[in-house]
């Protein structure tokens, strides 16, 4: 018998037709997670601690110390001109997470955290509302302490003994109900890096055991790590076990994710493997720079030099891991439905007399650090020239997961994402603040403004130099040679003036409560 | 019920040493062990407070504390413990009743080496352990010296006991901050 049909059944079955496809979607398991993939990619966010962007041979640095960075570069947007707001873990990472200035979110101390409003104002409140699985994960104290206090938007909060060969902390296994406040303790009580412990007698016991535990991990590691084993002075993690944990856990997290992985290296102390400790014994040295006022460093600039060796030493161990799971991820198929954001919280310092970044400086060596982006199926390099900074990252992420920025946020969608381009005069700032107090306006501080061509750095409140200033042009003096603060006095004083009315704006509701 | 058996356990402990320490010579040893533990640890604690105050409320300044007179407490037990533990293990003849000014000069001595090491040589393990061989023979001596001169033993006693109701001070400080950490944490 031969089917007919006639106009109006035709029609008839053509307005059912909206209907029917929600539920062949449904019923399709492929289309559903293609259909999910594409609407809520999984990001992750992937942090080298106190990794410079002067040091990575992707932004130009002389010793091939990041070639798998390079080759992530080939399919990611790389961000050249991108800041830290911060000079070390605690205000760089409180930015990144939340999307605002130090001088804002005030993490800006050791041991620092967030105000309490912004418990519920950061990348992970941001990504709730049940559709992701947000993970919090970091080797480093001072993060971990920041994400204490952002873990009732953590669906997973991983301290560090998940992934440590060894954590000889107490708080992380007795206390982790009250971990902020116990670690913290604990740390000043039982080992207080270089400084005397309140432990009388428990401290050069512990202390003793734990040389001979590393002494004997480390014949365990057959001589991988003659300088010592990858860690700070509580945790040892080779990079070599966070990533393999990372990447059995990307199999088992529920998509989509947003997984935050902030990792140690290449922060000090410097122990790369033992592949890596005869790289760079070139003789190369750094231009000549002139002593900083805050230089405390002892000794002469070779020995700074040699310190740089063994970081960069340190770098090109860290690119090689992240090779691997850059390999992993290419591999899996993670690239294909996930933003991968590679940045770090700081940068670090080898010359003026100044090392590492626990100093009151801004130089570009401790902010400026790399942002390398990538998108779902994104397949080709994009070169970003613009000033950004790490208050960038939250709005942008939002952005391209179809989210709303909040209006507390004090960054910007990065330039590729948005079809309008930022103005070309945007500041970004940096600021240091940790002889500050938490609630209170900005009496010692310093802060770096970058405009266009010009960084101005303002030193407030320090005994001796107080308003002190430095401009550069970063255009034609890179290394920041030459402080023009007094022959450019026009540029320096419409940015002086800009600068001074910006934290006077950011201190009004700390002097309230100042003299409440 | 279960509180009530571990008293009893820990009564039978404490008969082990009560055969070799009377009462009062248990009180005294751990003012000997409390009294330099807090002397070292509380002013190093105010040194830290001013950078607390930087970022932390007022009750997490409480806890901070809490917690750090807390670990006090569990240090000056350790060590108590090790104390009587060495006085298990030493014969009894060998000290007689001098055993509370013994225990005194030697956690001095011990403290002065830790903060020795402290403050030079935790770096430098050679020298550490040239301190480590100087403080057990001083000890040796300093212990002959102790049993054999009545009137050194009259004034290390004399000064356990004007300790006593200061250390005592301490203890009732720290038992506070464990009710602080106990209530911070359950």
């Amino acid at each position: 018998m031969k089917p007919t049909i006639n106009r109006r059944g035709f029609l008839k079955l053509a307005s059912l037709i909206p209907f029917t496809s929600p539920i062949l979607s449904a019923s399709n398991p492929e289309f559903e997670e293609q259909r999910t993939n594409a609407d809520t990619p999984n990001v992750i966010i992937i942090v080298f601690d106190a990794f410079s962007a002067h040091d990575a041979s992707l932004y130009g640095f002389n010793r091939e110390t990041t070639p798998n960075l390079l080759r992530f570069a080939e399919h990611a947007t790389v961000f050249h001109r991108h800041y830290s707001a911060g000079n070390f873990t605690t205000p760089g990472t409180s930015s990144l997470l939340t999307g605002t200035y130090p001088w804002t979110h005030r993490a800006i101390n050791h041991y620092g955290t967030l105000l309490d409003a912004y418990n519920d104002r950061n990348v992970f409140s941001e990504f709730g509302g049940g559709d992701y699985t947000r993970i919090g994960f970091t080797h480093n104290f001072f993060a971990s302490l920041i994400l204490d206090h952002l873990k009732a938007n953590l669906d997973e909060f991983i301290l560090p003994n998940e992934v440590a060969l060894i954590d000889y902390n107490l708080a992380d296994n007795i206390f982790p109900w009250d971990y902020s406040i116990a670690s913290q303790s604990e740390t000043f009580y039982f080992k207080k890096p270089d400084r005397l412990s309140d432990s009388l007698f428990l401290f050069p016991i512990l202390w003793s055991i734990r040389e001979k535990i590393n002494n004997l991990l480390i014949d365990r590691l057959e001589g991988n790590f003659p300088k010592g084993i990858p860690g700070d002075h509580d945790v040892l993690y080779p990079l070599e076990d966070t990533i393999d944990w990372i990447m059995e856990q990307l199999r088992r997290w529920s998509q989509p994710f947003l997984a935050y992985l902030h990792m140690m290296p290449p922060h000090d102390p410097y122990r790369p493997r033992k592949d890596f400790i005869d790289l760079y014994l070139d003789g190369w040295q750094p231009p000549s720079k002139p002593d900083h006022f805050f230089g405390d460093f002892p000794n002469r600039q070779h020995i700074l030099d040699g310190h740089r060796i063994f970081y960069d030493q340190f770098i090109a161990y860290v690119d090689a891991e992240f090779g691997r799971l850059h390999d992993y991820l290419q591999e899996t198929g993670v690239f294909d439905n996930s933003i991968v954001i590679l940045t770090s919280d700081h940068g670090e310092m080898f010359e003026r007399k100044i090392w590492q970044h626990t100093t009151p400086t801004l130089f570009q060596p401790i902010i400026r650090v790399p942002l390398l982006i990538s998108t779902p199926g994104q397949t080709s390099r994009q070169d970003v020239r613009t000033t950004t900074c790490s208050v960038d990252v939250l709005p942008t992420l939002l952005h391209l997961t179809k989210r709303q920025i909040p209006s507390w946020v004090e960054g910007t969608v990065l330039p590729p994402y948005t079809p309008q381009n930022q103005p070309p005069d945007r500041s970004i700032f940096a600021v240091e603040a940790k002889s500050n107090p938490k609630i209170g306006p900005l009496r010692k501080a310093t802060v770096a403004m970058i405009k266009g061509e010009f960084k101005l750095i303002y030193y407030r409140g320090y005994q001796g130099y107080d308003d002190v200033y430095e401009l550069y042009n970063l255009e034609q003096d890179p290394d920041e040679l030459e402080n023009l603060y007094s022959t450019q006095s026009s540029i320096a004083l419409a940015l002086k003036n800009e600068l001074l009315a910006k934290i006077e704006e950011k201190d009004a509701p700390f002097i309230q409560s100042d003299s409440d | 019920m279960k509180i009530g058996k571990l008293w009893k356990k820990g009564s039978r402990i404490l008969a082990i040493f009560k055969h070799r320490f009377s009462s009062e010579e248990l009180i005294q040893i751990f003012v000997t062990c409390s009294f330099p533990i807090h002397v070292w640890a509380i002013p190093n604690m105010f040194r830290d407070v001013p950078s607390w105050l930087l970022h932390l409320t007022r009750s997490e300044l409480v806890g901070a504390v809490s917690y750090t007179l807390t670990f006090m407490l569990v240090e000056s037990i350790f060590v108590f413990a090790c104390i009587l533990l060495l006085g298990l293990l030493i014969p009894k003849r060998w000290i007689g009743p001098s055993i509370v000014p013994f225990c005194f000069v030697l956690l001095i001595e011990l403290s002065l080496l830790a903060i020795a090491i402290q403050y030079l040589t935790l770096k430098y393990v050679l020298y550490r352990r040239l301190l480590v061989v100087a403080a057990i023979l001083l000890a040796i001596v300093v212990a002959f010296a102790v049993s054999r001169i009545q009137k050194l033993n009259n004034i290390f006693v004399a000064i356990i006991k004007r300790l006593t109701v200061l250390t005592f001070l301490y203890i009732f400080v720290d038992i506070v901050a464990l009710v602080v950490v106990f209530t911070r944490i359950l």
